[in-house]
């Protein structure tokens, strides 16, 4: 059966042909995309549909986000957002609360909504988003005055600090009698910080990686995932918190024929050469993972490794002049451990992705991208720069010559750009992070991602940042890095499949490519550019399939 | 209540942890109890391997880098917390605890305050060979000095390959030679005292560099060295002697003197010699020093 999808237009990001007003599907597989009455030969003698449901609609390729990491969102998602920033979620959108009596009010709401009164056990509450720039000091006092019977766990934005309630820390058997002064734990507030947290998670985990809290965080993902106009995502990271578990629940949720998209799985470097595995021995094990790729889930030749430390917490390795405060920031490997790792995928023909924060942590991965040129040249090698943050022109043009791609968090610049001009360092570096206008014009293959849970994934909400370079504070920062709008979609769309090593397939429409599609009511190419991250996303089809993006 | 102490051990990547911790693991009299939490990356896992090998009745723990993203699944917490469930069946007494070879051993010695345990001294490796090398580096240089003026102890390695080795200002007082890295007189002082001063250790050493003025008889030289108080901890330096030019190393009362090749070694300009001695008795010591090396040394 042939199914022929009118649309109001459809944008193919393919140059040979950028505007079509058909398309024409078989088997999940885009047989021809332009106008109708060319596609009649196709027609001739079969049994085919004419699908109006997108006839008043924008046809996209299927957006992709390059750069997510499931199972840090399974652990999120379980848990209420309280945020002081604009969260749109399948089930409902978060707005806003930034005052601390609007926190409150949300606590109580929350604890209220949970309809167990009376219980003996009620049920924890996890909330997650709390900031005290807009939501005031936190303490234990103001936990215990929403609830004293129900556990209330209130988790910091960064992930980096929580805050207990009584009973709360009586449900995770914390041991008052147990903690010192100098841990990094404020015990009479419930304060819980840097390794402090690291105990209370060892506490909680009953709790926030139980087996069933964690699928069902999984099922959110899924949610999330399709109603952000996804048909592809990559895990940047498999194995994050423990390989084996991950790779077999992910294989089991994030397969089947209700699942609206594929996922890229690109392999944590350190959990292959763990449990005492040398360098040959780890590289063999990545090379292996592919027997467990199924239709969906696809391990490739493709790595994980980690430069410098991380963007949210200033930790990010920088170049003269560095931080303001003169503090440094943290490599995440000895570089010549990364080096030795970067070698050895390389002379194995992987696509190597390289987490890379500051401009120093940039540099190191280019110093090391340039010597394995030398040593071993190699065309068409995918080396991705991963993040992004800080940058310079000079570093760019490098990129450039080395044939390395960028995949960035432009996110960095609407959340913390205001922040990092006033108090990490100064205005010009703090305007100029994520300098995307410069990748393009150098024509170096540029994408854009989420870090999902660093950022909402919401593709068009990362065009929309891209686009306009708004921060928080609503100041545009650097307007001459600003993407087009055709670049930007460019970047959640084709660009993204290149850096996935998935170009043949998806990532634009055309004859051949998988029917993978993002179904909008206007035109992301033509709306007003502040209108982009609010185009509302109709419906996706996977491989032929639709799936409506209907309330939840 | 319990209170595990956690020795640290830290020093960047091929400043010989590792080494350090098997030649404890394998000598004399390693301590009873004892959980050696190992560092798990990379070609780290070789070593650790060889660890486990050569200790098959040690508690041995493999542990990557805090994680890179967000503290959820951090492995100290995580390993602090199996060690603990486990004391039941292994009755640890004290945590051995090998830093990655890119952490802050301040920050460290912050995380091993944790329920349950307390952070004694911090020891980092040295490597002499490279270390200056390295401090010039462009992505480690920072990081390797920060390591040095944030250890409580250094602990110089591969001497063999760079005898000339040595450090600048205060981080002088800090280096042991061959130390029981588990003797009470390591144990942590309180925070208070760190906050305060930085560059006390315990009891806190000073240090006082001589010019030498005039060449010395190599007996004299012995004797002179002999007679010091046991409060001069370390002494080293070059001494023109009647002998030639001699490099001299004085480690508690371990005596080495090396003619210096002058093709060899580049030639220091003059004769001198650094003594490191507890700081209370600084008079005392300078007492002795001026009373018995005013001959041949000068003092300011």
């Amino acid at each position: 059966m042939l199914t022929l999808y009118p649309a109001r237009s459809i944008i193919t990001m393919n140059d040979s042909m950028p505007r079509a007003s058909a398309v024409l599907v078989r088997d999940g597989i885009i047989l021809e995309v332009g106008e109708r009455e060319n596609m009649q030969p196709w027609l001739e003698g079969q049994e085919y549909q004419v699908d109006e449901q997108f006839a008043d609609k924008v046809i996209c390729p299927g957006f992709i986000d390059p750069h997510l990491h499931p199972s840090m969102a399974a652990v999120l998602l379980p848990m209420e957002f309280i945020t002081a920033m604009r969260w749109k979620l399948p089930w409902g959108t978060v707005e806003p609360t930034t005052t601390k009596d609007g926190f409150d009010e949300r606590m109580q709401t929350l604890h209220a909504g949970k309809n167990d009164g009376g219980a003996d056990e009620p049920e924890p509450l996890f909330i997650w988003g709390f900031h005290q720039l807009w939501h005031g000091p936190m303490s234990k006092a103001r936990v215990n005055a929403i609830s004293t019977t129900r556990p209330i766990v209130v988790w910091h934005r960064s992930f980096h600090e929580l805050y207990m309630n009584d009973a709360a820390m009586a449900m995770a058997g914390v041991n008052i009698d147990d903690i010192k002064p100098s841990d990094q734990i404020d015990i009479d507030n419930g304060h819980f910080f840097e390794n402090g947290l690291g105990y209370a998670i060892q506490h909680l985990n009953p709790w926030i990686l139980a087996p069933d809290v964690y699928a069902a965080g999984l099922e959110r993902l899924k949610k999330v995932v399709h109603h952000g106009g996804h048909t592809t995502i990559g895990d940047l990271a498999t194995g994050l918190f423990d390989f084996e578990t991950e790779a077999t629940t992910l294989a089991q949720l994030l397969e089947g024929n209700e699942v609206p998209f594929r996922t890229r799985l690109v392999a944590h470097s350190a959990r292959m050469s763990g449990g005492g595995r040398t360098l040959e021995q780890a590289v063999e094990k990545a090379e292996g993972l592919v027997e467990r790729n199924s239709h969906r889930l696809h391990f490739g030749k493709h790595i994980k490794m980690f430069s410098d430390g991380a963007f949210f917490s200033a930790l990010a390795q920088l170049q003269a002049p560095g931080y303001i405060d003169e503090h440094h920031g943290e490599w995440l490997m000895p570089p010549e451990i990364l080096e030795k790792n970067i070698r050895a995928y390389w002379h194995a023909g992987f696509q190597i992705h390289v987490h890379v924060t500051g401009d120093l942590g940039l540099e190191l991965a280019i110093d090391v991208l340039e010597k394995m040129q030398f040593e071993r040249p190699r065309f068409n090698h995918g080396y991705t720069f991963e993040h992004f943050g800080i940058s310079t022109p000079e570093q760019i043009k490098r990129i450039k010559v080395l044939g390395g791609q960028v995949s960035a968090n432009a996110y960095y610049l609407h959340e913390l750009s205001d922040m990092y001009a006033k108090d990490a360092v100064g205005y010009e570096r703090a305007s100029q992070m994520a300098r995307l206008g410069t990748c393009f014009r150098e024509g170096i293959n540029t994408t854009l991602h989420s870090d999902f849970t660093m950022a909402p994934a919401e593709p068009l909400n990362s065009a929309w940042v891209a686009v306009n370079r708004i921060n928080s504070e609503g100041d545009v920062m650097c307007p001459e890095e600003c993407l087009t709008q055709q670049q930007a979609l460019q970047a959640i769309t084709i660009n993204a499949a290149h850096v996935m090593g998935m170009a043949d397939i998806t990532g634009s429409i055309r004859s051949g490519k998988r029917a993978d599609f993002t179904i909008l009511d206007e035109d992301p190419l033509t709306c007003d550019p502040m209108d982009l991250r609010d185009i509302n996303i109709y419906a996706t089809v996977f491989e032929g399939k639709v799936f409506p993006t209907t309330t939840l | 209540m319990i209170d595990i102490p956690i020795t640290i051990i830290g020093g960047y990547l091929g400043a010989g942890k590792t080494s350090l911790i098997n030649s404890i693991l394998t000598g004399d009299s390693p301590p009873a109890n004892l959980a050696v939490l190992v560092n798990d990356f990379g070609d780290i896992n070789l070593d650790a391997k060889w660890i486990k090998e050569q200790s098959p009745d040690g508690k041995i723990i493999g542990l990557t880098n805090g994680c890179v993203c967000c503290t959820i699944g951090e492995d100290l917490s995580e390993a602090l917390e199996t060690l603990r469930a486990q004391l039941g069946e292994f009755p640890i007494e004290h945590v051995l605890l090998e830093a990655s070879g890119v952490a802050s051993p301040k920050k460290l010695q912050r995380q091993c305050s944790y329920p349950g345990y307390s952070p004694r001294a911090t020891f980092v490796l040295v490597d002499a060979a490279n270390h200056d090398k390295q401090c010039q580096d462009k992505f480690v240089g920072y990081l390797v000095k920060q390591q040095v003026d944030e250890a409580d102890y250094l602990i110089a390695s591969k001497l063999d390959l760079a005898p000339t080795f040595t450090l600048h200002g205060d981080n002088i007082g800090k280096v042991l030679h061959k130390p029981n890295i588990f003797s009470p007189d390591y144990d942590q002082q309180d925070t208070a005292e760190t906050t305060a001063n930085p560059h006390s250790h315990g009891h806190g050493f000073a240090s006082c560099t001589l010019p030498q003025i005039a060449q010395v008889n190599i007996n004299h030289l012995r004797a002179l060295c002999d007679a010091l108080p046991s409060t001069v901890h370390r002494v080293k330096g070059y001494v023109e002697t009647d002998q030639g030019l001699q490099l001299l190393q004085r480690v508690g009362d371990a005596l080495t003197l090396e003619k210096v090749e002058q093709q060899t070694a580049t030639p220091p300009e003059q004769g001198h010699l650094v003594f490191i001695y507890i700081d209370q008795q600084e008079h005392a010591v300078r007492q002795h020093l001026q009373q018995n090396l005013k001959q041949h040394w000068r003092f300011a």
